[in-house]
């Protein structure tokens, strides 16, 4: 049960970043459902994990906190891949107005 | 022609001098892109040139190359040259990378310490193994068939230059720029060049780890 209310408590916080995120336009209405959702979906498992038995079955593992397991696991590598692109881009953003400097001190 | 021989360059006050007095020589137009050195890099560079451009911020070999490539162009260069700032090339060798261009043989030259068994004695053991495997590896990906693939001596003419469109700030940009010249079918020659491996440059040189992350960096490139 203590683990539930802590879920809950995190989630809370979680989805309140979330929307003031949105609310400060950091996050656009996309972001805020796909969050929402992702927290929700979360809180659905920790106070009803034997749903996950479902999903278990479904994908061929044995126990319902294992699917979720690797579910989470995928999802992670995901975040972790677009973390790493969105960092390339910045960087190449950076090279881009260091060269950029660089150029237009040489041309004066 | 309108040759420049574009020099990306970081902390490398204890060699660049005799770097740029030797290229002085040639009586082509240098470019130091100096990469936010904090060694007075750019103040040696000055002494020789009048052509040095500055990043503010560290950005990587690829990414000053690329600016001094963007400078040379728009500054009418017909052929450019790039060269290391470690002391590790020799500036005869840049007549043997101009000449095919100049006579129309190619639209790219690349430096090749392997074409000669008289260079590839002097390449340390370990360099060899990976310098092998970096060749095999592009070999495949690429179709090219080159004996060479890190080697920071090469020439483009303006055109090629302006097609080969690398975006790798770090060292995966020297195959980045082998793979645009697949891709866009762009002629090239590999030229016998012979590297000097000093203690400098051995130092500032690429290590297994480099290789690694450079591997990394393509894969994910390929990912996006």
């Amino acid at each position: 049960m203590v683990i539930k209310i802590l879920i809950t408590i995190f989630v809370a916080f979680a989805v309140s970043r979330v929307y003031l995120r949105y609310r400060d336009k950091s996050f656009g209405i996309f972001a805020l459902v796909f969050w929402s959702l992702i927290w929700g979906i979360v809180l659905f498992f920790a106070w009803l994990p034997r749903s996950s038995d479902t999903i278990a079955r479904v994908l061929g593992v044995g126990r319902g906190v294992e699917a979720l397991l690797a579910i989470a696991v995928v999802g992670l590598f995901y975040a972790v891949f677009r973390l790493y692109v969105k960092l390339e881009w910045i960087e190449h953003e950076i090279t881009t107005f260091v060269r950029k400097v660089a150029l237009q001190k040489k041309h004066k | 022609m309108n040759v420049a021989v574009v020099i990306p360059a970081f902390n490398e006050g204890k060699v660049i001098r005799d770097v740029l007095r030797e290229l002085s020589t040639t009586g082509y137009r240098l470019i130091v892109v100096d990469d936010a050195s904090e060694d007075g890099t750019a103040v040696v560079a000055r002494e020789f040139t009048s052509d040095v451009l500055e990043h503010l911020i560290n950005r990587g070999q690829g990414a000053a190359l690329k600016t001094g490539i963007q400078y040379a162009l728009q500054t009418g260069a017909d052929i450019i040259v790039t060269y290391d700032a470690d002391g590790q090339h020799r500036v005869e060798d840049i007549k043997s990378l101009v000449r095919p261009i100049e006579a129309g043989e190619c639209e790219v030259t690349l430096g090749s310490r392997y074409l000669t068994e008289l260079s590839t004695q002097r390449v340390p053991f370990m360099r060899k193994v990976l310098h092998r495997l970096a060749v095999a590896y592009t070999n495949v990906t690429t179709g090219l068939h080159l004996t060479d693939t890190h080697n920071g001596l090469r020439a483009f003419t303006a055109k090629a230059a302006q097609r080969i469109q690398f975006q790798q700030d770090r060292m995966a940009h020297a195959s980045e720029i082998l793979e645009e010249i697949a891709r866009k079918h762009i002629t090239f020659k590999e030229v016998p060049v012979t590297v000097r491996y000093t203690e400098y440059s051995l130092a500032k040189g690429q290590h297994v780890g480099d290789f690694v992350k450079i591997l990394f960096k393509i894969f994910i490139n390929k990912l996006k």
